[in-house]
């Protein structure tokens, strides 16, 4: 296994100042000594931005990027393969192609109900096509026509939108925090904190299938079926956190990448990277706000390009 | 120890094993020979319970391997599979993962060393280099490593596909000898996929040739491996004697019916 950068408790320093970071700037400014009376105060300017606004939008973050790290981890380890990404999943592809044709075609549903709804018939459409797969390389191949045919369904219906609807359609398309609530936190908790303890549970599993899948089924595991399972976690961990903030580019490939091997580090990388793209996405450009999915991606391919020559 | 009966495999239109049965007896060392393609592997993977037959049963201590699971197999038979892609764990974290079967997930998840893991460390003489990874190691220390890992399953039964390819004649010798020790000190059953004529002669204690997938000879080295043998197996013409040390020696001339090598 790869080194990584950063030791368990550099990662989660990271974790708490970027948190603090990400409830303190932006304008106004609200600095340490206001913190505790902003959040304390009945209401305000600063008690509502800090504890409507800023409070939920990082937990969001925190929460999505400890998803994606996670869910890029059990992908990467159970396909042996740094390019099998949380995308080839088609579970963010379903949940934006489910949007784009509740947007364009204005259904009359929730978008949250929508994406929902996408992602899980994404993800399940994706282990059906493989729960027959031979090996690590078609399920990677079938994942990928499944998500490839999802992407159409989105083209397909986003060709048909209105320009007042582009707003909305990135959100889904590249990954976006902006405007999250806590029923946003809410509703993608308990999913992501259901999945969690299953995917520590696939842990040793996956070390089990490092041995191949010949030596693993002679040392007691399914390798087809264990795989299968381990990626219905990761289906899942990663549709808690797509209906709220869309895919978020690339932090399940780059995630695992940095942490260099463990689940929890994975999950903190992917916590910090969010928390911190989503500080640059908000502040930047200000008054304008990126999606945090487009910088993720940018790094994703600056960290790639560094790293590259550190992978196998 | 573990019985094959009526053994049929097929690979679309073509038929690997056709009614085969292999009996062996706790203990024994049996070496599965024969031409590359004539069913040896795909024998073993059955009797592993990693190919289930398209007819036939293959039973461990009386229990058939279909009415078990794949754990518990696991816990029966300990299989050394020909090759195994590069892992990236250390010896020692791949010598635990041998005991995935008796822990389970939860117990895996503890983490630590049983005494199964260290014996078969210690067994093996691979303690030394227990933290080296495994892809900076030689090739017969990886094999070495490889069997540590089958051991640790702690199953009666060992089965070996061509545990000494890719090894030089030093290492080919240590870990054969390294394989009739442990076979003595656990009294393991073994069956082993071998190329070498004259090494499957002097270590195992039976021989079983196979071709076309049918069971051609079966019987101790000295009635089994012969000039006929050669000739009706491997298509090769050659003598077959004993040394002035009593073992048996091949020597090959050339390629049977046609011109080559004559």
């Amino acid at each position: 296994m790869p080194r990584s950068l950063a030791g368990p408790w550099a990662l989660g320093l990271a974790v708490v100042v970027l948190g603090l970071a990400a409830v303190m700037v932006g304008q106004p400014f609200v600095g340490l000594n206001r913190l505790v009376p902003a959040l304390l105060a009945a209401d305000g300017l600063e008690h509502a931005l800090v504890v409507q606004s800023r409070a939920p939008r990082a937990a969001l973050a925190l929460l999505a990027g400890a998803a994606l790290g996670a869910a890029g981890h059990l992908l990467q380890e159970s396909l042996r393969n740094p390019l099998a990404v949380p995308e080839l999943l088609g579970v963010s592809s379903g949940a934006a192609a489910a949007v784009t044709v509740a947007v364009v075609f204005t259904l009359p549903v929730p978008l949250l109900a929508a994406a929902a709804l996408g992602a899980g018939v994404g993800g399940a459409l994706t282990l059906l096509a493989i729960r027959r797969a031979a090996g690590p390389d078609s399920v990677l191949l079938a994942g990928a026509a499944v998500s490839a045919a999802l992407q159409a369904v989105l083209l397909a219906a986003h060709s048909l939108s209105d320009t007042r609807d582009q707003g909305v359609l990135s959100r889904y398309l590249l990954g976006s925090l902006t405007g999250t609530t806590w029923t946003d936190v809410l509703t993608a908790l308990p999913i992501a904190a259901l999945a969690a303890p299953f995917a520590v549970l696939a842990v040793p599993a996956l070390r089990v299938l490092r041995l191949g899948d010949e030596a693993a089924a002679s040392a007691g595991l399914r390798p087809g079926r264990a795989r299968l399972g381990v990626l219905a976690v990761a289906c899942a961990l990663v549709a808690s956190v797509v209906a709220h903030c869309g895919p978020v580019a690339w932090v399940g490939f780059l995630a695992p990448r940095l942490a260099g091997g463990g689940l929890g580090r994975a999950a903190a990388c992917g916590a910090v990277l969010v928390l911190g793209a989503d500080l640059l996405a908000r502040t930047v450009l200000y008054p304008v706000e990126l999606p945090v999915g487009g910088l993720t991606a940018v790094l994703a391919v600056v960290a790639g390009l560094l790293t590259a020559r550190r992978w196998r | 120890m573990i019985r094959a009966s009526g053994l049929r495999v097929g690979f679309g239109p073509r038929t690997v094993l056709h009614d085969v049965d292999v009996d062996v007896p706790r203990g024994q060392w049996l070496a599965l020979v024969g031409r590359n393609g004539c069913g040896k592997t795909t024998l073993l993977r059955v009797m592993a319970g990693l190919l289930r037959p398209d007819r036939g049963t293959v039973t461990v201590d009386g229990s058939p391997l279909a009415g078990l699971s794949r754990r518990d197999i696991a816990r029966r038979i300990a299989v050394l599979p020909q090759s195994m892609p590069d892992s990236g764990l250390t010896v020692r974290e791949l010598v635990r993962q041998g005991r995935y079967a008796a822990r389970g997930p939860l117990g895996m998840l503890a983490g630590g060393d049983d005494p199964a893991v260290t014996a078969a460390l210690a067994d093996t003489g691979t303690a030394a280099y227990a933290d080296a990874r495994l892809d900076r190691l030689s090739g017969g220390e990886r094999q070495r490593a490889r069997l540590a890992l089958a051991l640790a399953q702690g199953a009666p039964v060992l089965l070996l596909d061509e545990p000494t390819t890719y090894l030089d004649i030093h290492h080919q010798l240590d870990i054969l000898d390294l394989v009739t020790r442990l076979r003595a000190e656990r009294g393991l059953t073994v069956v082993t996929v071998l190329h070498d004529l004259a090494q499957a002669a002097r270590y195992a204690d039976r021989v079983i040739a196979l071709r076309d997938g049918v069971v051609h000879a079966d019987g101790p080295p000295a009635a089994t491996v012969t000039p006929a043998l050669l000739r009706e197996v491997f298509t090769v013409e050659g003598r077959v004697w004993r040394d002035d040390r009593g073992r048996i020696t091949c020597a090959y001339d050339g390629l049977a019916g046609n011109q080559l090598g004559v």
